[in-house]
């Protein structure tokens, strides 16, 4: 028999059940969706976490308290991970950034960067957002423009200044012209001196709503006076490995008791994010997979029931002369197009569901042709899977016996 | 279907010849044991039968005498478990499923008590079937199918479900089916068993028209005046052929 005859009455007797034959489905439709929009949803997330690493600023090094080893987080020596940020003693200090700026040749650029949040007001206009206290590198080092005004100097940083990014300016001040303006940071009377260019989000974080000061007024004014870590821009990329070592040795060099760092370097960052991504995607994937195992079992299970249903009918098919190929292949072509019909549907609902969350988490999807093959074909084969042992059963029936049968 | 030699001549009342016609159904000690709860039940002790081209034969026996065992055997939908069975000169007794299936669907055709149609598919589509499983392509098989069903008086009625048929359409449809494939023989299960009377009679008169144009026929009955339409009966029982007369035909 055809393929194409028998899908024709495979979808005969699957459209007399249709609630039962989209009951079915769904396990098969969730599944396939599942994996298709983890897919896409995680080729989005990659190339967005790799420009967003990219967009914190080119050629950046990082200083970060504790030891933290980005290559074994998730390896085989979860120990090894000792300290991390915020669970040992920080010991990062302001002068630290002077001090490696003075070391490291022309070029180099380091910021230390120690951030809160507070709430921020101008008038009766209230803001809650985050508060960056630093050095008159932070600009260079995070790749800030100004759109008005400028960013404070070396010798303003004992000043209580601050320049605020669009997002702020346009909350605390709407259409006013924010420049010389006295804006209150947690309590205390700030100037602002400038706005920042927009620059939009990395990491979900808006790098538009937030407030820069000078890191002497965050000690002084907020009892933070040890960065949450040192960043350092590089001139070039071929620069990055050599001033990793250099600032490695300078720290050491200080031989504070105790001392933890790590440095770290965009590429470790990038490569820890698809590591992490990677995780996300097998387990997500691993789930996924589950569930069209759940689809194909609940697949086996309405046609083992339809078989029986269908006793009667066997027979009568056998009687007139099917034979036992022409019966498995009937049910196969069922369970088949039951799985199929769900891929289907099922790539359909990953196009509306990676789209929606997409839009929601401001992630971009990749909706990728192998992808969608992939899972139709894979939603193919869990029919055929599945199917396989129903249909055997079916075309086994004695053809006697099934045309008794009540 | 070849058309009888004797055709024409075969309504004349009295005793019908067909000697010289060949065997199309030759059983020959058949014996049938189901194993039942780890009992052997003897369902055929040795029955052997001869149906020849054209005839018109009754089988009669009480529930439970092996008639439906015959029937089956000699419907291909069995193997014998001795003996020797012949189709159209063909032993049959030792082909595997699909060999029986080929069989079956090329040159036997069934008509049940019960009708056996499918449900939730038409009455065209029910006739199909058979073509379907020959390989015959989907215009040829809707253009013979619907010959059929107006052989059977059902032109009209051809994208019917079984449900909006009447039992005596229903059989119909079942014979059209039975018919479709040009079968050498139709074997018939009590087919007016479920059927009122005038329905049982509108039945029978097809049924014997086709086996006036050639077609032979083997009805199983229980009922003596259904089995008087045949040319021959067959008695069984208990798993034996106990004796054959023939019938005059004076009760139509």
């Amino acid at each position: 028999m055809k393929i194409l005859e028998g899908l024709r009455m495979a979808f005969i007797s699957l459209k007399a059940n249709k609630m039962r034959s989209l009951l079915t489905m769904l396990g098969v439709i969730i599944g396939v969706g599942a994996v298709i929009m983890l897919i896409s949803l995680g080729l989005g997330a990659k190339e967005e976490i790799g420009s967003s690493i990219e967009a914190i600023g080119s050629n950046l090094i990082a200083v970060v308290p504790g030891k933290i080893d980005l290559k074994s987080v998730f390896g085989k020596n979860p120990s090894e991970m000792k300290g991390g940020v915020g669970f040992q003693a920080n010991k990062l200090r302001p002068e630290m950034a002077e001090f490696i700026q003075e070391k490291l040749p022309e070029g180099f650029y380091v910021a230390p960067i120690v951030i809160d949040t507070r709430n921020i007001s101008y008038g009766s206009n209230k803001h809650f957002t985050s508060v960056v206290g630093t050095t008159e590198n932070y600009p260079r080092v995070r790749g800030y423009e100004m759109e008005r005004g400028q960013f404070f100097t070396a010798t303003e940083i004992n000043r209580d200044i601050c320049t605020i990014g669009p997002e702020v300016a346009k909350s605390l001040f709407g259409e006013q012209d924010p420049l010389g303006k006295q804006i209150l940071i947690g309590g205390h009377r700030f100037m602002v001196i400038g706005v920042t260019a927009p620059k939009g989000s990395t990491f979900f974080i808006d790098n538009d709503d937030i407030v820069q000061i000078p890191y002497t007024r965050m000690s002084r004014y907020f009892g933070k006076n040890k960065p949450d870590n040192i960043l350092v821009q590089a001139p070039s990329k071929e620069s990055v490995p050599g001033a990793v070592t250099q600032i490695q040795r300078l720290l050491e060099d200080l031989k504070l008791e105790d001392y933890e760092f790590t440095v770290i370097t965009q590429e470790d960052l990038v490569g820890f994010a698809d590591s992490i991504l990677r995780i996300l995607t097998y387990l997500l994937g691993a789930i996924a997979g589950i569930s069209l195992l759940v689809g194909g079992i609940g697949i086996m299970n309405i046609m083992l029931v339809s078989v029986t249903e269908r006793t009667r009918e066997i027979g009568i098919r056998k009687a007139v002369g099917a034979k036992t190929r022409d019966v498995m292949f009937q049910f196969l072509m069922e369970s088949v197009s039951i799985s199929i019909v769900g891929g289907i549907l099922g790539i359909i609902l990953a196009f509306g569901g990676a789209t929606l969350i997409s839009r929601i988490l401001g992630i971009p999807n990749q909706m990728t042709l192998w992808a969608i093959i992939l899972a139709f074909f894979f939603s193919g084969g869990v029919g055929v899977f599945f199917g396989v042992y129903p249909a055997m059963k079916a075309s086994r029936l004695d053809p006697i016996a099934s045309l008794r049968y009540e | 279907m070849g058309e009888q030699k004797d055709s024409d001549g075969k309504r004349e009342r009295g005793i019908r010849s067909f000697e010289e016609a060949p065997l199309i159904v030759k059983l020959h000690n058949v014996v049938k044991i189901y194993p039942m709860d780890g009992v052997e039940v003897f369902a055929l002790r040795g029955a052997s039968l001869e149906v020849r081209k054209g005839e018109f034969v009754g089988i009669m026996g009480a529930s439970g005498s092996g008639k439906s065992t015959l029937m089956h055997i000699t419907g291909c939908l069995d193997r014998p478990t001795e003996g020797e069975v012949y189709i159209d000169g063909e032993d049959v007794s030792k082909l595997n499923d699909n060999q029986l299936a080929d069989i079956r669907n090329g040159k036997i055709g069934f008509v049940f008590q019960s009708f056996n149609l499918l449900p939730r598919t038409s009455a065209i589509s029910n006739v199909e079937l058979p073509l379907l499983y020959a390989g015959v392509s989907r215009g040829e098989r809707r253009k013979r199918a619907k010959e059929v069903l107006e052989r059977v008086g059902l032109g009209s009625r051809l994208d019917h479900y079984p449900s909006q048929l009447s039992g005596g359409e229903q059989q119909r449809v079942a014979i059209a089916r039975a018919l479709v494939n040009h079968p050498s023989l139709i074997l018939a299960d009590e087919p007016t068993g479920n059927l009122d009377s005038k329905s049982g009679k509108e039945v029978m008169n097809i049924l014997k028209e086709l086996n006036g144009q050639g077609i032979t026929l083997i009805l199983v009955t229980h009922d003596r005046e259904v089995a008087e339409h045949a040319h021959r009966i067959v008695h069984i029982r208990d798993g034996e052929i106990i004796g054959e007369e023939e019938v005059s035909k004076d009760n139509e």
